[in-house]
């Protein structure tokens, strides 16, 4: 059967149709998402990677090379092998930065546009002899089928097709997170007919040529013999060119674009890890027989198209239009992803830092209309070098040229995933020189002889000449060499080296806690219209806060940070990141203002918690133990709050949350003073002050009711070479504390009163005596003026008993009711002397003489109820402690800001080895029934309430061993001077 | 060092030297020895995902 040129169009448009039809119906969504979205799609798309390289090339590298093809595979399956190491962090960076290609990847880590304009420079040079293989491989075929055939008209046309492919299904939109789900469909599509296709020829030439097993595996015997077989596969050559293509997923722009742009999902790559090996395994595992039976069968095409001419020499054409319509998929595959991933990397580093867009119009219409146009660029470049190849160059000698150029790649990929220590100036200079010494070694050559040949070498240059792997090893080792010597005597940046803490994947990403210029979400769109005009300002701003999830009210610095990034990220994805960064710093600024730059704790905090799974051994342990403790510090029955210096709040565990009512996430990342009112006069209040510890009420949310609580503060333990960092606060919910501490005042009051009780009766018994007597005198007396008298005299009885209850009845209720604390100025000598006067009461009164040795003249702020049970209990313990006739004295002097009471008795002291326990609560040292071991406990807590302090010395009279000194020190109440006119 | 990236080092050499296990094995006739290999190869490192996604 012939095959017509006519008719070998019509088939290819048919075919190119039908993957237009694909791409369409799966972007429409009429195919059915779970086949759309299924896994194995984007399995299958990877399989772009075996172009028209791999389809026809691999037999013709099996022909010179024998199992050395299998690196054109097996290179990829390594990579894959260890993409946790390699993959995944760039996968875990393009996604985080919205770094769309290696030139993106680039420029973020080295900083530089140069970087970025030098790297897309180097893609487009060695993939531009990549993708005229491709279209070389479709006219090849063509003209092999029919000789007729005018190839560069036919390729214009075929190039023209693959264009508008390209712009349909890969330039619809501009978006940071722009995905290509029919352009996904399409490619799986190609790359299963191709396996099929190339899996059946392998199957047809088994089984055809050789007809049985032991035919095929006497002929590998045959093709050791010397008319089939040219040289052994050198070691040299091998690893050549397993470096070249265990950098393929990195280096190549179509393969970076499927693995870290078109999934977010890590599972994907995941799967792809294992399962991707398989298929290459399938497309590598046909090749040995098919070039047998083209050596078999004696043809004399080109090995590299014996797939083709197998079906010719069988005489059967359908396997010639499965092999010729094979080879049309791989080569429109990779044409169409490449055009479009390279478009993207060249408007982000050769358009755009060079030149600024109106943002007064629609950029993203702009945005997208460029990348058409360079779409379109890309793919004619490709067909212009295919015209100045003149198609005599093989596919090996193309592809070849065009790993080693993308191999110089390398280097730079591997200083930014394991070396800190790589620069701009390095990179710069080592790629230069690599590509300088691929470019003249092997591109210029190579077109220097295409231009001078008439006819096709037959597997000529590269692989003949054997100085691929030489140039190879040479170039890279040059490259590398330049690389690490160039940053090692060069100084590496500042912004260069906190890039590298993102990318090297031994360090974790640890942002700097600077407060920015901005404010808040609106001071960030005003800001950023100036360069990107309102509406993409609005836009971007709205878009990354949704990112986020942050509200459009945002304030807190941290989220104002996290905000910035998203907005660089994004705006990386739009223009490439030498554009966002340089556009960002300039319109949202930080603060610089000397301030020393601290760890963003939170955020290094959330990186870590993203990086645990991947970490092991000891890495893992301590990780684990991290956690621990952050969990414990979160569950923490106290409220803690760390405070950065600048009053930003690093740290708010949950019951800080409960016990404030300002959630985690509303008090994390603000200020102090952003908190609510009571909130922050209160912690700012304690910040100022002296005291590490104090007690305060605070209202309660709702408004109904107090709650006390105790607050502690720890200054941040000093890090060597660092200033402090700040302050831990915690915070003690103690109004139970309290509440139940106020019920033991009262008890202990009920107590006093029951011990005063018979002296109260005593006290009371003795005026109504009187007042019995003075009634019966009344009745035999008859002068008014005598009557006059005795009514006084009752009356003045009757007010003594009045006033004994009033006494009795106030120290009772003292401190009860809402428990408000009523503090108001008193003299310190009156609250002494109405203790005294209410311990006189008591029967034993006469025991002990009290003096009250207080200067009139003292005044304090104080409830004077409280205070004067301190009082009662200190002189009961004193009486307690005396011997009969003794004297306890309460003295009292005013020292600067304080009164100074002691209380001093002369009883039997206390034991020193109790002393240290006296003002624990139920601590007695008296007789069971006697004392409830409340007294001294409530003495001080009411000292402290005063904020005064107690102090106890015994023995006081160190020579005699005897007597007790308590010492008081209360804050004296001054009034304010009068103002003379 | 985790068993899977054990596992993954373990299978490094021979995925390096496939192409030549031809040679050692001392006959072309078994042409298919290196897929075989391969295939070996493939499931260990199915092997090592596993491990690695049950961590």
């Amino acid at each position: 059967m012939g095959f017509s040129w006519q008719l070998l169009i019509s088939v290819t448009l048919g075919y190119l149709m039908l993957l237009f039809l694909a791409a369409y119906c799966a972007e429409r969504g009429w195919i059915p998402q779970n086949l759309a979205r299924h896994p194995l799609v984007y399995l299958l798309a990877l399989g772009v990677y075996c172009s028209a390289f791999a389809y026809y090339g691999s037999v013709g590298l099996a022909y010179h090379l024998g199992y050395g093809y299998l690196a054109l595979y097996l290179g990829l399956a390594i990579a894959l092998v260890f993409s946790a190491i390699i993959l995944r962090p760039i996968h875990d960076l393009s996604r985080s930065y919205q770094l769309a290609s290696l030139a993106d990847l680039f420029a973020f880590r080295y900083r530089s546009r140069w970087v970025g304009f030098l790297t897309t420079l180097g893609v487009v040079l060695a993939m531009l002899p990549m993708l005229a293989l491709q279209i070389q491989a479709i006219t090849d075929t063509i003209t092999l089928l029919d000789p007729n055939t005018m190839a560069w008209p036919l390729a214009l046309l075929i190039c023209l097709i693959l264009l508008a492919f390209s712009i349909l299904f890969g330039a619809r939109d501009i978006a940071p997170t722009e995905k290509h789900r029919g352009l996904m469909f399409a490619l799986a599509f190609e790359s299963l007919f191709k396996l099929v296709a190339f899996l059946v020829i392998g199957g047809v030439a088994a089984l055809e040529v050789f007809g049985s097993w032991p035919g095929i595996t006497r002929w590998s015997q045959i093709a050791l013999e010397p008319q089939f077989q040219t040289s052994p596969l050198q070691p040299v050559q091998w690893f050549s060119l397993l470096l070249m293509f265990v950098s393929a997923p990195l280096v190549l722009p179509h393969l970076f674009q499927l693995l870290f742009r078109e999934t977010t999902n890590l599972s994907r790559l995941r799967m792809a890890s294992w399962a991707m090996p398989i298929y290459l395994l399938l497309m590598a595992l046909p090749v040995m027989p098919i070039l047998w039976a083209g050596q078999s069968l004696g043809s004399t095409a080109s090995p590299e198209y014996f797939s083709l001419s197998i079906g010719l020499l069988l005489d059967k054409p359908w396997v010639t239009w499965l092999a010729y319509l094979g080879g049309l998929s791989a080569a429109a595959g990779i044409t169409v992803l490449a055009s479009i991933s390279m478009a993207s990397m060249a408007m982000n580093h050769l358009v755009l830092p060079f030149y600024k867009p109106s943002f007064s119009a629609d950029v993203y219409r702009w945005l997208l209309w460029v990348r058409r146009l360079l779409i379109g660029v890309v793919i004619g470049l490709s067909y212009a070098l295919y015209l100045l190849l003149n198609q005599v160059q093989n596919l090996t000698s193309l592809g070849i040229t065009a790993f080693t150029g993308l191999l110089q790649l390398l280097p730079g990929i591997l200083g930014l995933l394991f070396w800190a220590g790589a620069n701009r100036q390095g990179f710069v200079s080592g790629l230069t020189l690599g590509l300088l010494v691929w470019a003249a070694s092997l591109a210029v050559p190579m077109l220097a002889e295409s231009l001078s040949l008439g006819t096709q070498l037959r597997m000529g240059f590269a692989l003949e000449a054997d100085h691929w792997s030489l140039t190879t090893l040479v170039s890279l080792g040059i490259n590398t060499l330049t690389f690490v010597l160039v940053s090692l005597l060069t100084r590496t940046s500042k912004e260069e080296k906190d890039a590298a803490q993102t990318c090297v994947i031994t360090s974790v990403d640890r942002r700097h806690r600077l407060p920015l210029k901005a404010r808040n979400v609106t001071e960030f769109i005003e800001t950023l219209s100036r360069p990107l005009g309102r509406i993409m300002a609005e836009r971007e701003v709205k878009r990354a806060l949704k990112t986020l999830g942050f509200p459009l009210g945002e304030y807190r610095p941290y989220a104002l940070r996290r905000l910035r990034d998203t907005i660089e990220a994004n705006l990386s994805g739009l223009m490439g990141p030498s554009v966002a960064q340089a556009l960002v710093a300039r319109y949202l600024p930080y603060e610089q203002g000397g301030r020393a730059e601290r760890d963003d704790i939170y955020f290094f905090e959330q990186r870590l918690d993203g990086y645990h799974h991947q970490l092991t051994g000891m890495a893992a342990e301590l990780d684990r133990l991290r956690r621990h403790h952050r969990e414990t510090l979160y569950n923490l029955p106290i409220g803690v709050c760390s405070l950065a210096s600048d009053g930003e709040i690093l740290l708010w565990n949950r019951v800080m949350a409960d016990m404030t009512g300002i959630s985690e996430a509303e008090a994390i990342g603000a200020r102090l003073d952003s908190l609510p009112a009571n909130w922050y006069d209160l912690l700012d209040s304690f910040l100022k002050g002296q005291s590490n510890k104090l007690t305060v009420e605070q209202p309660n949310a709702d408004g109904r009711g107090k709650r006390w609580f105790s607050l502690h503060r720890s200054a941040q333990m000093q890090r060597r070479d660092e200033p402090l960092e700040g302050t831990v606060i915690l915070l003690e919910d103690e109004t139970e504390h309290k509440l139940l501490e106020s019920e033991l005042v009262h008890s202990e009051r009920l107590a006093s009163i029951g011990r005063l009780a018979a002296g109260v009766a005593h006290e009371i018994g003795n005026p109504i005596t009187g007042i019995d007597c003075l009634a019966q005198d009344l009745k035999y007396v008859t002068d008014p003026a005598e009557q006059q008298v005795i009514a006084d005299q009752i009356r003045e009885q009757a007010g003594r008993v009045t006033k004994i209850v009033r006494s009795l009845v106030n120290f009772a209720h003292a401190g009860q009711g809402d428990g408000k604390a009523d503090h108001q100025p008193y003299p310190l000598r009156q609250v002494v002397q109405d203790a005294i006067d209410l311990l006189s009461l008591s029967r034993d009164a006469q025991r002990v003489i009290f003096v009250n040795e207080v200067a009139d003249d003292l005044t304090v702020l104080c409830e004077a109820q409280r205070l004067s049970q301190v009082f009662i209990n200190l002189l009961g313990n004193a009486r307690d402690a005396s011997p009969d006739g003794e004297v306890i004295r309460v003295r009292a002097e005013a020292e600067v800001e304080s009164a100074v009471v002691e209380v001093i008795d002369r009883g039997t002291g206390i034991a020193a080895e109790v002393v240290d326990h006296i003002f624990d609560p139920f601590f007695t040292t008296k007789e069971v029934g006697k004392g409830t071991g409340l007294g001294l406990f409530l003495a001080y807590t009411i000292v402290e309430e005063h904020y005064g302090h107690m102090a106890v010395d015994s023995p006081a009279f160190a020579a005699e061993g005897i007597g007790t000194r308590f010492t008081i020190r209360l804050p004296l109440h001054r009034l304010l001077p009068q103002v003379t006119p | 060092m985790s068993l899977s990236l054990l596992l993954k080092l373990f299978i490094l050499p021979f995925y390096l030297l496939l192409p030549f296990s031809l040679d050692g094995s001392g006959t072309v006739q078994l042409w298919y020895l290196p897929f075989l290999i391969w295939t070996g190869l493939i499931a260990v490192n199915a092997l090592a995902e596993y491990l690695r996604s049950r961590r």
